[in-house]
């Protein structure tokens, strides 16, 4: 049989072909601002020389940010599942993933079936993003695939105080006036990226064997940092950028298999450059009663049903993206209001993590 | 300033020294005011480290407390929204800081932030604020990057039909009074309410702001001042305190 993964990013498509045994063919192209075309772009990128057909792909999952708009795909599945499980896949031991895409970061904790047990997510900040690299290069006159290697080379090391896409920008302008090389401040900036991204990753806990994915895994400056920062050899794919396009083809593949979201602790909120804000909902403690959707002032929460599974205490989607705007964080809440999501919660299973003083 | 208050004032954009900055704006200043010689130097802000010829350095918060206290002596609470920060300062009844709550490391919600969706609309601050008001609705910006914020903006523009752009700015400045109204959630309000800094001559934003806060703002006149005069008392107690050589 053969099937299809497709990876639409915010920036880059990717896209992996798989027989029974191994990959056929894979494709990278420019998202472009129409999902559509661009899914049908790659796909036939991906089946060029092969001798196949559209029609000979019999099952097609989609994942990325622009996921829901593959008109011939058969599933969705969100793009941090299939990351860990094309890691999984190319390295088994490998329990951490640090995926590091055009316009979010991701820290993933998978179990030795490629399952993800825990992760944390930044989309809400550009820093520490692809796009904050693309500004970067731009404003230093440098391609985006020299950035890395003028980073490596260079002896200096700039120290940058701020992760903010638009101070950074401002900040390295200056520098350059003041006459500092490129290379010094390009360092300065991967090291100020690499610690942010190691913030992430000691959230969900990094462990021996750890894998980088995701398009800034190409770039060897930033490998050499957080090689640097966490001490430990990261396990580089062939093509990590690849790696959420080949764990959708895998979850293409096997098609149908059930996956269970109870034992879960989902972590709801963002890391933006004012600090973390995080609300955990641990799914085997919740038993969904709904206290915590009424006492909220702000109304953050709500109990659905996900997958078939029974229904669970979550964060409405659209407070996910707001969250330091609506919570005044547990502490500065339980000040004025007793009866609160802690409270009246009978397994103790929501919990907040609020840092806004770094 | 002098013995009966303020002589004049000068206010200059910030280069890449902060030395020769503060020399313009004090040279501006003094002669304005037609004095020259020797005066008493407190400096404050982004760049007030390093400045030679000040004689002290405050904190911001300090200074805008003391500014504030001076042009609006009611206030009890002042929103500071300068070029690359957010601050609320709550003060007491003697100008004295009793507590703050400073958003300095992004620049989501900021006059950066607002410069550069105003230069996106291809619109002046002057333009911008007279535009909001003609808003029926508000365009959905997320607010919490800049940077991703820009893409929503132009997403924006680009729809089919596009969003008007009276929308697009009530958006923007919607997402604006959201960073503020964080940030005075966790200091606490108390009666009055003071806008400073450059951002506080945006009409538009500040009427948005104050349905928000639900509360009567005040904008002392030439808000983004407040830091400055603060400083400049300071300056003045600090000589009257120095003995006389």
């Amino acid at each position: 049989m053969i099937v299809a993964g497709i990876d639409i990013g915010s920036r880059a498509t990717k896209a992996v072909l798989l027989n029974k045994a191994s990959v056929l063919s894979s494709a990278i192209c420019d998202t472009g601002p129409e999902s559509v075309k661009t899914s049908e772009a790659a796909l036939q990128v991906l089946l060029r020389g092969t001798g196949l057909a559209p029609k000979d792909v019999k099952y097609t999952v989609a994942t990325g940010y622009g996921r829901i708009l593959v008109p011939f795909a058969n599933e969705n599945v969100s793009e941090i599942s299939c990351h860990a499980r094309g890691v999984n896949h190319c390295f088994p031991s490998v329990r951490t993933i640090l995926d590091m895409g055009g316009q979010d970061c991701k820290a993933i904790r998978c179990d030795e079936q490629g399952r993800v047990v825990n992760f944390i997510m930044n989309d809400k900040c550009a820093g520490g993003t692809g796009r904050f690299l693309e500004i970067i290069a731009e404003v230093l006159d440098v391609p985006l695939s020299g950035i890395g290697g003028l980073a490596l080379d260079s002896k200096g090391n700039i120290p940058f105080n701020t992760i903010c896409a638009v101070f950074a920008k401002s900040e390295a302008i200056s520098y350059l006036r003041k006459g500092a090389s490129k290379g010094d401040i390009l360092s300065g900036l991967h090291e100020a990226i690499a610690t942010r991204s190691l913030n992430l990753l000691k959230r969900v806990s990094i462990e021996k064997d750890f894998s980088i994915s995701g398009g800034i895994a190409k770039n060897k400056g930033m490998v050499q940092k957080l090689r640097e920062k966490t001490g430990l050899e990261p396990l580089l794919a062939e093509d990590p950028q690849l790696m959420g396009a080949l764990g959708a083809a895998l979850f293409a593949r096997e098609r149908g298999q059930s996956r269970n979201g109870d034992g879960l602790k989902i972590q709801y909120g963002y890391a933006d450059a004012t600090g973390n804000y995080f609300i955990t909902v641990d799914r085997a403690r919740c038993d969904g009663c709904g206290k915590c959707v009424s006492v909220c002032p702000s109304s953050i929460f709500d109990v659905a049903q996900e997958n078939g599974d029974q229904p669970k205490a979550m964060v409405r989607e659209e407070a996910r993206n707001r969250l330091s705007l609506l919570c005044p964080g547990f502490g500065s809440c339980a000040k004025s209001i007793k009866t609160n999501c802690h409270s009246v919660c009978q397994g103790n299973a929501i919990s907040h993590t609020w840092d806004s003083s770094r | 300033m002098g013995d009966d208050g303020i002589l004049s004032s000068a206010v200059v954009l910030s280069s890449d020294s902060a030395e020769s900055s503060a020399k313009a704006a004090l040279e501006q200043a003094l002669a304005k005011a037609g004095q020259d010689g020797d005066i008493y130097v407190v400096s404050t802000g982004a760049g007030g480290k390093g400045i030679s010829f000040s004689r002290q350095q405050k904190a911001v918060t300090t200074c805008l407390a003391r500014g504030v206290h001076y042009l609006l002596p009611e206030v009890r609470t002042v929103i500071d929204m300068g070029a690359e920060t957010i601050t609320v300062v709550r003060v007491n009844d003697r100008g004295r800081v009793s507590d703050y709550g400073n958003q300095d490391k992004c620049a989501a919600g900021t006059g950066i932030f607002l410069q550069q969706m105003a230069k996106l609309l291809r619109l002046s601050m002057e333009e911008m604020a007279t535009v909001s008001s003609k808003a029926k609705d508000r365009a959905e910006i997320t607010g919490t990057c800049a940077v991703f914020a820009e893409s929503e903006v132009i997403s924006h523009i680009h729809r089919d039909p596009p969003t008007p752009i009276e929308d697009i700015v009530a958006g923007i400045y919607s997402s604006m009074v959201h960073r503020v109204m964080a940030q005075l959630q966790r200091v606490g309000m108390r009666k009055e309410v003071a806008v400073t800094g450059g951002v506080a001559a945006n009409s538009g934003l500040v009427s948005m702001l104050a349905e928000q806060v639900g509360h009567n703002l005040l904008i002392p006149p030439a808000p983004e001042l407040a830091g400055a005069i603060g400083a400049a008392l300071i300056a003045k107690e600090n000589m009257m305190q120095e003995p006389v050589r």
